[in-house]
């Protein structure tokens, strides 16, 4: 119950969050990642159909009709199977991944250390002051 | 009176152990989700290596684990969201790096699924791209990438000290 009721709040944060990039698509701040999109209400083009025959056949293509004008889409354009000669490519995203996350690491390392620093002289100093005992108030007249 | 007492303290002692087990189950469910999430982001992030057919289907695998993830830490959003103020500095950063890790992957997925030339059409749903949601998918992978790796090195001492649990635990004895 309790695990159905968090993932519809995730649902939901996950709904509000594509809604954001579909106002974004609409909006004329589309044009700052792309700006060759067309301005809002313009011959935009994109659209979710229904495939009417069941794709999976190379050669199979599907002409679309949108907004802009007529695309041709193949629904298997590629086949699949690993690139294994491209595992620079893997390597590469690994790497990044790893430089980051050690830049992270050290950074925290580093004010962990300085934090520790800092309590160790407050300790000692405390500690000098303790050991030192009472010190004697100024000498008044009698 | 005396000869009641034990009772009670057994069964809190059971409950305890009870709570103990399911809390370490749940950290070993966490530690391997996420360790699967980082994996399967990486490769598919890895364009060249995995090829299009791969790439796409990791991708939606990937859009479905991750709102188990955030489901899974939806006590922890609700909680540090609400205490946000009062929280310290690094607890305010681990926060605006999630929120905008949930951005940045939401928006990753979902234009992934707007360009799929694959996977959505497999499933019979045609999907034609626009300039937007390609660049869209592109951007925020990138943003993806940078921030993933901040998200794991923030918890690096959680991950540190639940992967020296699972490495030291000897084999074929639970842990209690």
């Amino acid at each position: 119950m309790k695990f159905t009721r968090h993932l519809a709040a995730a649902l939901l944060a996950v709904t509000v969050v594509v809604a954001l990039g579909v106002a974004w698509e609409h909006s004329s701040a589309a044009r700052m990642i792309a700006p060759s999109v067309p301005a809002p209400g313009g011959p935009g083009f994109r659209k979710l159909i229904k495939a009417p025959s069941a794709p999976g056949s190379h050669g199979d293509f599907q002409v679309i009709r949108g907004r802009g004008g007529v695309r041709v889409v193949h629904p298997q354009p590629e086949s699949g199977g690993l690139n294994v000669s491209d595992l620079q490519n893997l390597t590469r995203t690994a790497e990044i991944e790893a430089a980051i996350a050690a830049v992270v690491v050290t950074l925290s390392l580093i004010r962990r250390s300085q934090r520790r620093a800092r309590t160790r002289a407050r300790l000692r100093t405390a500690g000098q002051a303790a050991a030192a005992g009472p010190q004697p108030g100024p000498e008044t007249a009698d | 009176m005396t000869d009641l007492e034990p009772g009670p303290t057994l069964d809190t002692a059971t409950a305890v152990t009870t709570r103990r087990r399911r809390a370490l189950a749940r950290t070993r469910v966490d530690f391997w989700l996420d360790a699967t999430i980082l994996v399967g982001f990486i490769l598919a992030y890895s364009f060249g290596f995995t090829g299009p057919v791969i790439h796409e289907w990791l991708g939606l695998a990937l859009g479905l684990v991750l709102l188990v993830h955030l489901t899974l830490h939806w006590d922890w959003v609700v909680r540090t969201t609400r205490r946000l103020v009062t929280r310290r500095g690094r607890d305010r950063v681990i926060w605006l790096v999630n929120l905008a890790l949930l951005a940045a992957m939401t928006l990753c997925v979902a234009s992934g699924i707007v360009i799929s030339r694959v996977a959505m059409p497999t499933l019979g749903i045609l999907t034609v791209s626009t300039p937007f949601w390609n660049r869209l998918h592109i951007l925020t992978a990138e943003i993806t990438l940078g921030l993933v790796p901040v998200h794991a090195a923030l918890r690096w001492r959680w991950i540190v000290s639940v992967a020296r649990h699972l490495v030291t635990r000897r084999p074929g004895r639970r842990s209690r």
